[in-house]
Parts: structure tokens; sequence; C-alpha cells
């Protein structure tokens, strides 16, 4: 465990001062991950703005933490420009320890559906046999 | 403590009579906020130049504000690279809040710039390691 994980199990037991801290954290994660997610596919702002379907001063806009107004049907859109899927979720207060330990670029990568392993030509094949197999049964 | 767990090294700036001013002022600072500008040096001091960087805005060649949203009062200290080791240490030199764009104290980013030159002067006598405040 880090240290930084020891002093959050501390000063998060304070609830104002959690929500504070996660209300961050929410904004950080969000602006960081569009911005990495975009450098990882080599595209410019302008580039996934065109995807997208808006203007590039609002992707700018939202690879900034200071924006904040993020809304679920925007990040829709902006996930499938770059080929992920958006998930919002209710969580548990504990995650927030790893988020804290894992916002570095390499656990914010994610792949695009064409390299996601679930989904490759050779798994869906697979699949297939699989269940050709079991319907001669 | 654990240095392996950051990348970057912060520092509070300290007045000529030994004072910790930056954890004077986050004191004088709501619990919310505190929390949110340490969500932030954390993010700073555990991921550095790369990702950790997207929580700062520069405001002039030397001096960097901690972003936050805009709406309401909000926090920003200012903070310098280095200014011994710009690689791997950020310094926070003065604490800041911005109304509506408009920053207060006015003149924080001038005032930062002169306490970056007094640390550059006397790096011991006017710095020292930074104190969180929860």
């Amino acid at each position: 465990m880090s240290e930084l994980t020891d002093q959050l199990r501390v000063e998060l037991q304070d609830r104002e001062y959690r929500e504070g801290y996660d209300e961050a954290l929410l904004d950080h994660r969000i602006a960081t991950q569009i911005r990495v997610l975009r450098e990882q596919r080599g595209l410019t702002q302008s580039q996934l703005a065109e995807a997208a379907e808006m203007k590039q001063s609002r992707i700018s806009a939202m690879e900034d933490e200071d924006y904040g107004s993020w809304s679920v049907n925007t990040l829709r859109r902006i996930a499938y420009a770059l080929g992920v899927r958006l998930k919002v979720e209710f969580v548990e207060w504990g995650d927030i320890l790893t988020e804290v330990e894992t916002s570095d670029r390499a656990h914010l990568q994610r792949r695009r559906f064409e390299d996601d392993p679930a989904f490759t030509k050779d798994d869906v094949a697979t699949v297939e046999e699989l269940e050709t197999t079991l319907a001669s049964r | 403590m654990i240095e392996s767990d950051w990348k970057v090294e912060l520092f509070d700036y300290r007045d000529e009579k030994g004072r910790n001013d930056v954890k004077r002022w986050m004191l004088e600072q709501e619990k919310r906020q505190r929390a949110q500008v340490n969500l932030k040096l954390d993010m700073l001091r555990k991921y550095g130049n790369d990702v950790g960087s997207n929580v700062l805005l520069r405001m002039s060649a030397t001096i960097f504000k901690l972003k936050g949203k805009t709406k309401g009062v909000q926090l920003r200290p200012m903070l310098c690279k280095g200014p011994v080791d710009d690689d791997r240490e950020f310094t926070i030199l003065i604490g800041a809040t911005e109304i509506d764009w408009k920053l207060v104290p006015a003149d924080a980013v001038v005032r930062a710039e002169r306490r970056r030159d007094e640390i550059i002067r006397d790096p011991k006598g006017r710095r020292q390691k930074h104190e969180r405040v929860d």
C-alpha cells in the first residue's frame, strides 16, 4: 500500500473532505482520459471533433478539468468517436483509492473496438464453432 | 516516507521569518476546497509532467496556477517548476483565489515570480518540504 493510500484512508473519513476530493478526481480523470485516448489514437483535437460531430473548441474545453460541466450524452458521443464505450455506475467509496493509484497514462488508455480481443475475428470464429458444436448435440 | 511514491517533490514557500506561508493560507480555506487542491497536488506529485501536469495552467514564463472549476470562489495557488531542479520539483509560491476569472490578489503572478527569485537566491532558507493540510 502506498503512502498516499494510507493518508487518504484517514483523510477521507471526513464526509465534506472526501466529497470535495472525489469531485476533483472525477473532473481530473474525465478530462485527462479524453486527452490520453485521443493521443493514443494519434488524433488531433480537430480530428476527434470531426468524428464526434462537435467543434474543436468543445473538445479543447472538455480536455480541461476546469470544464466540469460534463453530460452523459456528450461523453457518450466522444466515447463512440474514440472507439470505446462510456460506463457510468454508482460505486463504493473504497474504489477511490484504486482510482487515485491508477490515474497514470497506461491505466487510462483503452483499446478501440477493432483491437479488442473479445471481438477479434479468431475469437468470434471460435464462438461460432462452439455454438455449431452445441447445436449439433 | 516512501519517496518512490512520487514522481516530483513538492515544496512550500517560506517567508523571511521562516513561516510556511502556503500552509497558513491553506488553513484559512474551506475543507471541501482544501480537498480539491490536495487531489490536484496529489496528481501532480504522483504522475509528474505527463498526465499530472493537466492540473496546471501556465500564467507566465515560469509561473503556473492550479486549475479548478470556474464557478464561484476558486483556490488558485501559484506554483513554479523547481526552481532548483525543474524536472523533479514543484514549489507552491503563493495562495490565491479567483472569482469570475479575477485573481485575488490581483498581482499574484508578479508576487509569485518575486518569491521564486527569493528561493533561487536562498533555496534552503526560503522553502521547505510541502506540508499537507487536510
